[in-house]
């Protein structure tokens, strides 16, 4: 049994994180032995062999043990750890003698140029056979790239590389083209997000994309692109050969300019399942020239992220048309766009249609209020396909909820997960919310962060998910103010039922 | 606050919160950044810290959003003394520096991602023995 400093331990210690004060990596002191057990921290599978440690200050004595865990590893996560070039020449050794080694994430390390120049020694070698890389947020510039230019040439093995958050440049990235021009490369996903990328770029890009039949994802979000160089990306994304089937350009400096030629992309690669063009100011017209290839038969988009696109009501009628009609459709996240009840009104008949296949609706904070909760009742009373139900930061309120319960209560109904953040909630609606815990099996994830429920609400939830035909595991209670008893009682309750995960 | 230090068990069927932490420990936890940590990667902030304050973690859905307040917590402590204002909450006197971090995309599963927003706003709190036990909200300054 461990005994920590400061805190009690529950038994038995399966697992032990530690946490940091003031968001630094002091290791705390540690117990110097615990009688007859293995002292295991992190997250160690030895099943399946995964490692996986995050926010962890590594002491060397501690390093020392993980390296000898390390050499039999498939999967590697060292998030977060303070790990630094020195480290690294510990992990080429591992690389090189680990012939099951298949996926290395170290992100948020700052490993720095002189680190990645380490592993990639490991990662050169014939033996290697990693297939996933992970070097986001590790302090990397362009001097990287050389190196891992030659990884890219040199071993067909790798087909994800994310090196997302470091200041690569559009130099060091064109760099990283040229390594995947090379035939012996196999690359599937790259991710280059926050990598201080412009647009010119591009050229580069679609070099590499023409040549790289195997890329199905490619993430460039938060790189000032902007729209001559999007659209001449897109251009190039037509052209490949590549089945893409991810892209994902948030924050790119889109705007509606650049939305035909996405368009154009959408209706050419059918492989295309999941676009994300989230946080660009492309307005409903915009939304109205993208929905051009959205709607295209060959189109097969399932997952779309339009959040934070300057959307309104106006957009709604053209997005009501793309839910009832586009079937692969399943999840559309809408996010801080000021669609407003009157918008919300054309999505939900658009629910109504039995052609919709929608699972996931994201409408946090979209300027929603109770006079759009009727007509989302209805179609809750009506849809069978919606899993998944975001519809916080929404003045809701008590009136709006009892609505929408009236639809979750309806046997066709077979949402899952539901989530009322900040949406004006009091104790009121908490008995109505209840019935609903108990009598659909379905729900298993509801989120009520940041409401003022009080003693009296967490109360009523308390009692619903002490039913035996309640099946909510994870109760997501964030940021609500109730008494020392009532946390005691919560505390109690999942002690009672383990299955359940109360998340505050 | 410099070396204090919590100890977390995480037990499979998971539990909530840190075992053992009191409610204003955990007010510290969630809310209290002072000096503001100066992350590697600047725009990661809110990342970051939620991941070393153990609220994302693997196995827990994405917190929607979340503040940060950099300011010594005596200042929060302090703001207990105050007059209560007709909810039952305090504000600090003066506006101080927070990072309101809110979830983007749309999905609650890690790795989860923020959109930051650095202010200077007055804190709302409500106190419990005279310590702050939670984070009602913020507001900017009154012109």
């Amino acid at each position: 049994m461990c005994a920590p400093v400061g805190g009690k331990c529950r038994a038995p210690c399966v697992r032990q994180q530690r946490l940091r004060g003031n968001g630094s990596r002091e290791a705390p002191a540690l117990p110097s032995s615990l009688p007859g057990r293995h002292r295991e921290q992190g997250l160690i599978s030895t099943v399946k062999m995964e490692l996986d440690i995050q926010c962890e200050e590594m002491s060397p004595s501690r390093w020392a043990e993980l390296l000898t865990t390390m050499k039999s590893c498939k999967t590697i996560r060292l998030d977060d750890c303070n790990l630094s070039s020195s480290n690294c020449e510990d992990l080429s050794s591992i690389i090189n003698t680990n012939p099951s080694l298949t996926e290395l994430k170290l992100n948020n390390n700052e490993l720095g140029d002189a680190g990645v120049e380490y592993l990639c020694k490991g990662l050169l070698m014939p033996s290697c056979s990693l297939q996933k890389l992970w070097l986001q947020n590790c302090n990397l510039t362009s001097a990287s790239c050389e190196t891992l230019r030659s990884v890219l040439s040199a071993q067909p093995s790798l087909t994800e590389l994310h090196v997302g958050d470091n200041r690569l440049g559009t130099a060091g990235v064109k760099v990283l083209c040229q390594g995947m021009m090379n035939p012996s490369c196999k690359l599937q996903k790259l991710q280059l997000e926050y990598c201080e990328l412009t647009a010119d770029i591009v050229e580069a890009l679609n070099a590499a994309l023409q040549s790289k039949p195997t890329l199905k994802e490619l993430s460039l979000s938060n790189n000032t692109l902007g729209d001559t160089a999007v659209k001449q990306l897109c251009r190039g994304l037509v052209e490949a050969s590549c089945n893409l089937e991810l892209l994902h350009l948030e924050n790119c400096g889109i705007t509606s300019d650049s939305c035909r030629d996405i368009s154009t992309v959408l209706s050419n690669k059918s492989s295309l399942m999941d676009l994300s063009v989230g946080d660009n100011k492309i307005g409903d017209s915009g939304l109205a020239l993208l929905c051009q290839g959205l709607m295209h038969p060959n189109c097969k988009i399932q997952k779309l992220w339009l959040w934070d696109c300057d959307l309104t009501s106006a957009s709604c009628k053209d997005l009501s048309r793309l839910i009832s009609t586009k079937e692969t459709l399943k999840e559309i996240s809408l996010i801080d766009n000021n669609l407003r009840d009157s918008g919300m009104e054309m999505l939900c008949q658009a629910l109504k249609d039995p052609k919709s296949k929608l699972q996931e609706l994201w409408v946090r904070e979209c300027g929603l209020t109770t006079a759009c909760c009727k007509v989302v009742s209805s179609a809750l009373s009506t849809n069978k396909h919606l899993k998944v139900l975001h519809m916080g930061e929404n003045k809701l309120g008590d009136a709006g909820v009892e609505l929408l319960c009236e639809g979750l209560l309806h046997p066709n109904c077979n949402i899952q997960s539901l989530w009322l953040g900040n949406c004006d909630l009091t104790a009121a609606c908490c008995a109505t919310l209840a019935t609903v815990m108990t009598t659909k099996q379905c729900l298993t994830e509801l989120d009520l962060s940041y409401n003022p429920l009080e003693d009296e609400g967490i109360r009523k939830i308390c009692e619903a998910l002490r039913n035996p035909s309640c099946n909510v595991q994870q109760l997501i209670l964030y940021d609500i103010l109730w008494s020392a008893e009532v946390d005691d009682e919560l505390r109690a309750l999942e002690d009672s039922k383990p299955e359940v995960k109360i998340i505050s | 606050m410099a070396g204090w230090v919590l100890c977390v068990t995480l037990v499979l069927a998971a539990l909530a919160g840190v075992e053992g932490e009191s409610r204003y420990e955990k007010f510290l936890r969630q809310h209290v950044d002072y000096p503001r940590t100066s992350t590697l990667a600047a725009h990661r902030y809110c990342e970051t810290m939620l991941a070393r304050r153990q609220v994302t973690a693997q196995g827990r859905p994405c917190k929607p959003s979340n503040t940060f307040v950099h300011a010594p917590a005596q200042d929060l402590v302090a703001a207990c003394s105050r007059e209560p204002d007709a909810s039952g909450f305090q504000s600090t006197p003066t506006a101080m520096g927070i990072t309101a971090c809110r979830l983007r995309g749309g999905d609650t599963r890690p790795p989860c991602a923020y959109r930051a927003r650095q202010v200077q706003h007055h804190v709302r709190v409500a106190c419990r023995d005279g310590l702050p036990v939670h984070l009602a909200g913020t507001y900017a300054p009154p012109q």
